[in-house]
């Protein structure tokens, strides 16, 4: 199983306090490389939550903003007792929840020669095709919080303490999310066609 | 064991059981066959996910915009910190906190489209970028987050043009748009065919009709109409600042044509009329219609200089410099040949009160 080790998983502790320092202070430089390590990570699991596609990536960057606009200005909050990431891995989780909740009281509005827009994604031909595309779909079809928990495991390769500490919940109700997930996962990929 | 393990195959999947547990696992999975069924699922799945890529590194745009929340963000602090005493400063910081947070959020939401009246759909719906919205016979109210609101009128065709929240950019391929913007400069744009509408801070109205010809009334504030990417423009300068009282045709090949003030005289208004029906080809400005054009008219007088042919500008040139004397002799000079440092030093002058 391929381990996916996220930007600024190996820094130490002491790294991480100084920069948070630095940003509390108001440097412009550690703000910014702060902003280059989080940002990424942020927007690979909002943009895989909302879909992954040409809408999924313009909702996905905005709540990804919105995650780093609160991680900024909420620096001061921030206790230290636990690591950066778990603190923006829980805004991500619950920014990705909650922007599910208020689309689902939205109708979804009818698309207008949607292929003629300026803003359609040129390359949306050919990835729909793809294998990426499938499991992006199959993704995208299963319940939002077994969803966000095989994202944040993927993408973050946390462990089962650190996935409950984000997601607000027991170790054992990760394992049975995680594990009903992936089985979901499967069994949808399978259903589109998509079995490996 | 007894139960089946459903819960415990992700983390015996990879190898993270104990060797308890795995060990249990294992001894169940060789007289379950759905049990060894669903172990091959978990798998899947976990395989599954190594198609999905990471996004592409976040762009510069995302920073300016997170810049411009945190910039907000500093400023209410500050506002805050300077009329609050010190006694009283500390029972107050979660409310300072709270406040830069929700200035700053205000600020991401502003990204947010929402289409909130339409006389067909009983709940709102958010406009996605890309996506594009048709009025038909009907009128549509656009709600752009905090920034403020568009009022969109029969027969337009609009839509979302990008994702970042700043600045929030809308397309208009025909019809009418009148905005309501509250936000600081820059933050929301109106891209048309041939022109985009940059808010400086306003309440304006935009129609565009077939082939992207149109006009821009601004009733408050100022809106800049820059030349639309990739449109090719005649003249060199790029931006026609279009105050209050004023409006502007958008035209085909030429992006903005000349500022007109709403009382301008009839003979002037038809001058520059005459002018923006074939642009770059008025031979000559008539004099009643410059003797006609007061102080006030001078923006007109300025920008009316790109729309004509270069023949006629010298005389529309002096009549400007009568009423609004050149800043300097390189102006006086450099207007003929549309020079942009020339255009706006004398555009600054008008704007100053001349």
């Amino acid at each position: 199983m391929q381990s996916r080790v996220g930007v600024g998983q190996s820094e130490s502790r002491e790294d991480e306090a100084a920069l948070v320092a630095a940003c509390r202070a108001g440097d412009p430089r550690a703000r910014r490389q702060l902003w280059e390590r989080l940002a990424p990570r942020v927007l690979a699991i909002a943009t895989h939550f909302h879909g992954g596609g040409a809408s999924g990536r313009a909702i996905a960057a905005d709540v990804a903003q919105e995650v780093l606009v609160k991680v900024f200005t909420r620096m001061d909050q921030y206790r230290g007792d636990a690591a950066l990431m778990t603190w923006v891995h829980r805004m991500t989780v619950n920014a990705c929840l909650d922007e599910a909740r208020s689309r689902r009281r939205l109708v979804p509005l009818e698309a207008v020669a949607e292929d003629a827009a300026p803003g359609a994604d040129p390359e949306a031909a050919a990835e729909d095709a793809s294998r990426e595309a499938l499991v992006r779909r199959a993704v995208m079809k299963l319940p939002e919080k077994l969803r966000i928990a095989v994202l944040l495991r993927h993408f973050e390769d946390l462990s089962y303490d650190e996935m409950a500490e984000a997601l607000g919940c027991s170790a054992g109700t990760v394992a049975s999310r995680l594990s009903r997930g992936h089985a979901l996962l499967a069994r949808e990929l399978r259903a589109l066609g998509g079995a490996s | 064991m007894s139960e089946h393990p459903l819960d415990r195959l992700d983390a015996f999947a990879r190898g993270e059981s104990s060797a308890d547990e795995r060990a249990r696992i294992e001894e169940h999975l060789r007289s379950c066959e759905g049990c060894r069924e669903e172990l091959e699922l978990v798998r899947e799945g976990q395989e599954a996910l190594l198609a999905l890529k990471a996004p592409q590194a976040v762009d510069e745009e995302g920073w300016r915009a997170l810049e411009a929340a945190l910039a907000q963000s500093d400023a209410v602090r500050k506002r805050r910190s300077r009329v609050v005493p010190i006694a009283v400063a500390a029972a107050i910081l979660a409310g300072v906190t709270m406040l830069a947070v929700f200035s700053a959020m205000s600020l991401v939401r502003k990204g947010r489209v929402v289409i909130e009246a339409d006389g067909e759909r009983s709940a709102p719906a958010v406009l996605e970028p890309g996506e594009f919205v048709e009025s038909g016979d009907g009128a549509l109210r656009l709600k752009l987050g905090a920034l403020g609101q568009a009022e969109i009128g029969p027969g337009t065709r609009i839509g979302r043009v990008g994702s970042a929240p700043v600045p929030l950019k809308l397309r208009l391929e025909r019809g009418s748009l009148r905005a309501v913007v509250s936000a600081p400069p820059r933050f929301f744009i109106v891209q048309t065919p041939h022109a985009d509408a940059v808010d400086l801070g306003c309440a304006y109205e935009l129609e565009i009709g077939e082939g992207g010809r149109g006009v821009l009334r601004v009733d408050a504030g100022k809106v800049a109409l820059e030349r639309a990417e990739g449109a090719e423009r005649a003249s060199a300068w790029r931006s026609v600042d279009v105050p209050a009282m004023f409006s502007c045709s958008i035209l085909p090949g030429l992006g903005a044509g000349a500022p007109l003030r709403k009382d301008a005289p009839e003979s002037l208004a038809s001058l520059v009329r005459r002018a923006e029906a074939a642009p770059l080809s008025l031979q000559s400005a008539d004099p009643a219609s410059l003797l006609a054009a007061r102080k006030a008219d001078a923006l007109t007088l300025l920008h009316l200089l790109g729309v004509v042919a270069p023949v006629a500008r010298p005389d529309i040139r002096d009549r400007l410099d009568e009423l609004v004397p050149a800043p300097s002799a390189s102006a006086l000079d450099g207007v003929l040949a549309l020079d942009p440092p020339a255009i706006h030093a004398w555009s600054r002058e008008i704007q100053d009160g001349g």
